[in-house]
């Protein structure tokens, strides 16, 4: 082979690999790591029923999100506006620490409470059909779970992770899309305004730990 | 001025109604869109569903409660009030159209009768002053060719 074949096949296929690497790569929208110290303060908060304590958590150069409710329901959340189809991925890391004892709630809404939620938002011009997709980690039902909220039809709650407290962050990674078509039974008809996370335990009056880090919005 | 009892509200409907069509329906679209707007800000700030449902959907249905009561009394109301008001500027047109045949006719001695509210009162005292003018004026020759 010629000198300058062998140099036109090494470039090929520098550029082939150079292509497939950034294919392969996932393509961010948005990523929080929460590594900053300041990363919490980017996010707006929702008083429900009193406030839980959200606080950054730094371990050497990482950081994470800490939610300890007392009784309380308050959430963060960022406003970011995309389509759902063009960046249908969230991936998210979470440890649940305390769940909320639902041990003497009776009704749907008094079991209402969860250690870990991940929420998308969809605002609609009519806003009482806005559409909400709430991940949340269910101590006893199964992973993939769909379940009603007893806030309205407009809310689903998808079972994310099941099962005890953990030791160690548990990484997720949930197709939004393929899930709202799932609970909704169609396609999302607006675009994703914000995302929120949510520790919550007013509803059994109890208290509820857990902890979030690495958010990230991802194409597919 | 004699004051003069106002008998019929409704003297030129199609002007009329135009007049409170004008009035009202940017009125009601006025209010109806500052209702929505104060709702849709309050959700855009609550965004978490349970937040909403826990206070902003009772409130709603709170306020379109009254709303369902009073509207209908609050819109018979400026309908009505529009009414009066239409009434008040177009009310005096039909009146002065037939005198003012009359006088066209040659009876100078007629005079357009105006009541203090109506908006065009001013302009009707102009009238029955170019009436009295045109008379005073005439009534040496009336005069003359009656003797």
């Amino acid at each position: 082979m010629k000198r300058s074949s062998k140099l036109i096949f090494l470039s090929v296929l520098i550029l082939l690999s150079a292509l497939s690497l950034c294919l392969a790569q996932a393509v961010y929208l948005k990523q929080f790591d929460f590594n900053d110290k300041d990363a919490l303060k980017k996010w707006g908060e929702m008083v429900l029923n009193g406030k839980v304590e959200y606080e950054l958590v730094k371990e050497g150069e990482e950081g994470y999100i800490r939610a300890l409710s007392q009784g309380s329901a308050s959430a963060r959340y960022f406003r970011i506006g995309y389509k759902l189809k063009e960046y249908p991925i969230i991936n998210w890391k979470w440890k649940a620490l305390r769940f909320p004892d639902k041990s003497r709630a009776q009704t749907d809404k008094e079991k209402d409470d969860y250690a870990a939620r991940i929420y998308i938002i969809f605002p609609y011009l009519n806003f009482s059909s806005s559409k909400f997709i709430e991940y949340v980690w269910a101590e006893d039902t199964p992973i993939g779970t769909v379940l009603e909220s007893p806030v309205g039809n407009n809310v689903k709650m998808v079972v994310a992770r099941s099962g005890e407290a953990r030791e160690e962050f548990i990484s997720e990674s949930r197709n939004v899309y393929e899930d709202y078509i799932r609970a909704f039974g169609d396609e999302p008809r607006r675009s994703v305004g914000a995302i929120a996370m949510m520790c919550d335990a007013d509803s059994t009056g109890t208290s509820a730990e857990s902890l979030f880090d690495d958010i990230a919005i991802i194409r597919k | 001025m004699k004051s003069i009892k106002r008998k019929k509200y409704l003297v030129s409907k199609p002007v009329q109604f135009r007049y409170m069509g004008i009035v009202v329906v940017p009125l009601l679209l006025l209010l109806s869109g500052l209702y929505y707007l104060i709702y849709y800000s309050v959700f855009n700030e609550m965004l978490i569903p349970e937040a909403i449902a826990v206070t902003l959907l009772p409130a709603m249905k709170k306020v379109n409660m009254v709303v369902a009561i009073s509207g209908p009394i609050l819109i018979f109301a400026i309908l009505k009030l529009a009414l009066i008001h239409s009434n008040r500027i177009i009310g005096p047109i039909p009146r002065l159209e037939k005198e003012l045949d009359k006088a066209i006719a040659g009876d100078y001695t007629i005079r357009v009768k105006a009541r203090d509210k109506d908006e065009l009162s001013s302009f009707i005292n102009k009238i029955n002053l170019l009436l009295e003018k045109i008379q005073e004026r005439d009534e040496p020759g009336r005069s003359i060719r009656a003797n």
